[in-house]
């Protein structure tokens, strides 16, 4: 479904079709829903956040203007929320580079994965690395790792949703990789 | 040179990732040197196969279930409640509103019957004070008095007869107030209810130059 069809159920949401929203929803709420648990690594709070940012672009469509791609405005929309929820909640941990803390005292609250379907790939103990190590990173490369490497945004759509010009993005992109790969390496995975 | 300048920076191997390399030469040159140097080669491949499992992290799908129907009833839900939240308050304001003009109307119409029925009272009364000095003034009498009981006048003999033809039913006293010698008599007699049309009532002796007194009373 390409922007263009985003923007015809869009219209037909605003004159009153709320089910012409569904396809939308189907076709975004995995990458909202990445990017939620990626911040507060709790599924059932990624769960709720992920439909009240849904459920806020709802209510905000009208102020859509179509100059930005619709998964542009999306995406400003979910980190805008996702920051001040952060704030209002007090909940989210920023591990930190120099943190005290042991392996033993993070916690990192993955979902409780072994019932769900995927089980056999989230316990693969690679791909559990990996996102342990993505979730340890500082939060500024975390969020734009998300953002490009799994949900593969453009750099310039990163820059329109975090609001940082083009060359921070890339510096923190390649940054956090560079972190990333070397954290990897540390572990003996790459 | 260093080791270090030796090699290709991992800046620059995440921009060949990203075919963020400016120009092909460039990004030529990288290749080159990449493929010669084992160092560098081991970073790529590191840096690859990282960029591989975040492919596998973004096909994994989190949600193996549709969010839209349980995001759109709660939308729906939201949206009821903020209706209601804006029409209960406007509703119950404007019934108010309603309740207190309904109460201001009945106070008002109280008013207004009451009005309307002493003005009922007094119009005719009203009405016939100005009828009543109109008659007079058109008998050439002339008005002396008007108090709240009855209007007091003077009016020669010779028109008083036409006058109290006028008067019609209206209760008249009346006594004569000058004589030929210029006495003036201060007391009205009441000589009773006279009807205009059986007699003119005036005393028979009286002079027709003499002046009458007379009150209407309301």
């Amino acid at each position: 479904m390409s922007n263009t069809d985003d923007l015809k159920n869009i219209e037909k949401v605003l004159a009153g079709d709320l089910e012409a929203f569904t396809p939308i929803i189907k076709k975004y709420q995995e990458m909202v829903f990445r990017y939620v648990y990626s911040k507060f690594n709790n599924y059932d709070e990624a769960l709720d956040v992920t439909q009240d940012i849904f459920i806020m672009a709802m209510e905000a469509l009208k102020s859509f203007r179509g100059e930005s791609k619709f998964s542009t405005w999306l995406y400003s929309i979910m980190v805008n929320y996702c920051k001040n929820y952060r704030k209002k909640q007090n909940r989210y941990n920023v591990v930190s580079m120099n943190s005290s803390k042991t392996d033993e005292d993070y916690d990192l609250q993955f979902p409780d994965e072994r019932e769900r379907p995927e089980d056999d790939v989230i316990l693969n103990d690679s791909l559990r690395i990996m996102k342990e190590e993505i979730e340890n990173l500082p939060d500024d490369y975390k969020e734009i790792l998300v953002l490009r490497d799994i949900d593969g945004l453009s750099y310039n759509d990163i820059s329109d949703i975090l609001g940082i010009n083009l060359s921070n993005v890339k510096v923190r992109i390649h940054r956090g990789r560079e972190l990333l790969k070397n954290r990897l390496y540390e572990r003996g995975l790459i | 040179m260093n080791e270090k300048e030796k090699h290709i920076l991992f800046q620059r191997m995440s921009q060949l990732i990203d075919n963020d390399i400016a120009t092909e030469e460039e990004k030529n040159f990288v290749l080159d040197h990449i493929e010669s140097c084992d160092f560098c080669k081991r970073e790529y491949a590191r840096l690859q196969e990282m960029m591989r499992y975040f492919s596998r992290l973004r096909s994994i799908d989190h949600l193996n279930f549709d969010l839209s129907s349980r995001i759109i009833e709660k939308y729906s839900s939201r949206r009821r409640k903020v209706f209601f939240r804006k029409v209960i308050p406007a509703a119950a304001a404007a019934a108010v509103f309603i309740f207190a003009l309904g109460i201001n109307n009945s106070l008002q119409n109280t008013s207004v019957s009451s009005n309307m029925a002493q003005l009922k009272m007094e119009k005719p009364a009203s009405n016939d004070t100005r009828n009543v000095i109109a008659i007079i003034s058109h008998n050439n009498a002339s008005i002396i008095k008007v108090t709240d009981l009855y209007i007091e006048g003077e009016v020669s003999k010779a028109d008083y007869s036409r006058l109290r033809k006028d008067l019609g039913f209206r209760k008249v006293v009346f006594s004569l107030s000058k004589n030929d010698n210029g006495t003036v008599m201060k007391n009205i007699e009441e000589v009773g209810t006279l009807s205009g049309s059986s007699s003119d009532g005036v005393p028979g002796n009286a002079n027709q130059n003499e002046s009458i007194r007379f009150r209407v009373y309301k």
